[in-house]
């Protein structure tokens, strides 16, 4: 079982995965410079729940064992386990000031534990039996999983059995009497090269014709024929320096996303939780949505609550904190997270007991709180530029600061208010900087899916034509 | 640990404290020295709960009245701005499903 950090980064280099970084193969993720900062992000959500000062987050107790378990691994039983998860991923944030990777496995996990009962249900399938066996030692391994829901999805305006390459889209290539053979990729997959085992899902809603694309299935990421190409992200280079340039040195810059391709991938029936059922894959697919919407508030809550924070020392620090135009962007940056962080926590506490008993949040409120995530740390972050100055832009290296010849310059020149040393006013430009901008951006908009994934949510849940009905009412119209 | 008082200590998650709750409690272990055994809820029988919640919301209180019922008495605080050796003071007081907040 995996308890403390130690355990969690032993088990990444016992599990020895086939990943690519920069066009070379990684032997040990453990030590390599641009992985370690994402594995240091993830081990948080170990060695805190170790804490008793934590524990009441970090733990739950399985309804499955009655054991205290990690949260990452529980099924919600309550509303007060929906509350719970929010809060303690606002924790994580102020501990890492990124992502932690694990609320993708985490919500895999509740989607497909709801979805499988009732798959059981009307088909009389076994899936739900099995996804708690499965489940019991996700819970006793303490495992980290990601969410594998993204498909690579080729040509948007075809549907998967019509892409001129089939892989576009992960499936099923064959059926055989031990399990089955998966083959195709997911996408920007958070985690992947340090997590332990892949969930896939549908990646959206199936029809008639698309039954070797209605697959769910966990699946050890060092499974032969499994590739884990890593993205890049902004700046990625600095990480690897270690050093004031890097702004958040310890974590990463976002979740570490890769690139995961099945060739030809077998999996045993036991791990298989979806082969066809079609009529599935759109709860599947809005539940897993929604629960991973129901996050943002909290852990992007948590996020601001740091660029909030490094903004006004930033401000300080030149001397410009007791201005009132900055004292009011401060407020309102402020606002603007509480506003999302409300979100997540009014979705969870309007959250009700599904067939199989788990507690699933308001998918309209979830939705809305993802969707504020898309506006509000993006206008979140321009106030921090704004209050931080252009020089958060344009400070020179580290090197320059502690170079013989023109470290003095540097000294001289990036002074702000007596008494603060120019590293410390580098030190924190370069956080606001690497938690404003390029690909932390980016995952606001597009993680837990992109604004219009939103919007359909509206469009579906926003009951219209209720509204059309009260405004009538009123206006006493007769038709 | 004879004439010391057993009093298991829970703290709130910690979600957004307003204080360093860790801190606070050694303070109160301190001016406790000699006084009370401090043990956890998995760790019965016990006098009194402490409850360290980090802020005003005071979640673990909440939860515990609902889990524990008016079998303990709990003394809970919210804040650190209660003088530690008031906090003692008020666990070795308590009795009959009192409670104290702070």
């Amino acid at each position: 079982m995996i308890r403390t950090k130690e355990d969690y980064v032993r088990s990444l280099r016992d599990q020895k995965l086939n990943v690519y970084y920069n066009g070379s193969k990684v032997d040990d993720v453990t030590i390599h410079p641009a992985f370690i900062p994402h594995i240091n992000s993830a081990a948080k959500t170990y060695e805190m729940a170790l804490r008793p000062e934590h524990e009441d987050l970090m733990l739950a107790t399985s309804h499955l064992t009655g054991r205290k378990i990690n949260r990452f691994t529980h099924i919600h039983q309550s509303v007060d386990d929906l509350i719970k998860k929010v809060q303690m991923l606002r924790l994580l944030a102020h501990e890492t000031g990124s992502c932690f990777q694990r609320c993708v496995g985490f919500d895999a996990l509740n989607a497909l534990y709801m979805t499988t009962y009732e798959v059981d249900e009307k088909h009389g399938t076994n899936y739900f039996k099995r996804f708690e066996n499965y489940l019991r030692r996700i819970q006793e391994e303490n495992f980290m999983l990601v969410g594998g829901m993204t498909d690579p999805k080729g040509d948007r305006s075809k549907r998967p059995g019509e892409q001129a390459d089939p892989d576009l889209f992960t499936r099923i290539v064959e059926k055989r009497e031990d399990g089955v053979v998966i083959s195709g990729a997911k996408a920007h997959q958070t985690g992947a090269v340090n997590s332990h085992e892949i969930m896939i899902l549908p990646t959206q809603n199936m029809g008639p014709g698309d039954e070797n694309y209605a697959v769910a299935a966990a699946i050890p990421l060092n499974a032969k024929g499994i590739t884990l190409i890593f993205g890049r992200q902004t700046n990625e280079e600095r990480k690897q320096e270690c050093g004031i340039d890097a702004g958040n040195p310890e974590y990463g810059m976002v979740g570490g996303e890769a690139l995961v391709v099945f060739e030809n991938v077998f999996v045993p029936w036991e791990r298989v939780f979806l082969c066809g059922e079609t009529d599935f894959t759109g709860i599947l697919v809005e539940r897993f949505a929604t629960l991973h919407r129901q996050n943002y508030g909290g852990c992007k809550g948590g996020v601001s609550d740091i660029i909030i924070g490094a903004s006004a020392l930033a401000s300080q620090y030149q001397g410009t904190l007791g201005a009132s135009h900055v004292k009011d962007k401060l407020i309102e940056m402020m606002h603007l997270a509480e506003t999302v962080y409300a979100g997540s926590v009014a979705c969870s506490a309007m959250g009700s007991r599904t067939k199989s008993g788990a507690y699933y949040p308001d998918p309209l409120l979830a939705n809305c709180t993802k969707h504020n995530i898309t506006r509000n740390i993006y206008e979140i972050s321009r106030l921090a530029h704004d209050v931080a100055g252009g020089i958060m832009a344009t400070l020179p290296f580290e090197r320059d600061l502690r170079s013989p010849e023109i470290g003095k310059l540097v000294e001289k020149y990036m002074a702000g208010v007596e008494g603060v040393s120019t590293e410390n006013r580098m030190k924190i430009l370069r956080l606001v900087e690497t938690m404003t901008g390029g690909t932390a951006l980016v995952e606001s908009m597009h993680g837990a899916g992109s604004p219009q994934s939103q919007r359909i949510m509206y469009q579906r849940l926003g009951k219209l034509n209720e509204k059309m009905k009260y405004a009538k009412k009123l206006a006493k119209i007769v038709e | 640990m004879k004439g010391k008082r057993r009093v298991a200590l829970k703290y709130c998650g910690g979600c957004d404290s307003a204080y360093d709750r860790v801190r606070y409690w050694r303070e109160i272990r301190d001016a406790a020295t000699g006084k009370i055994e401090w043990v956890t809820l998995a760790d019965p029988p016990f006098e009194a709960i402490l409850i360290v919640n980090g802020c005003e919301k005071a979640c673990k209180e909440r939860d515990l009245e609902r889990e524990e019922g008016a079998k303990w008495n709990i003394v809970s605080v919210r804040s650190d701005g209660l003088d530690p050796r008031e906090v003692v003071d008020r666990l070795m007081s308590c009795k009959n499903g009192q409670r104290g907040v702070s």
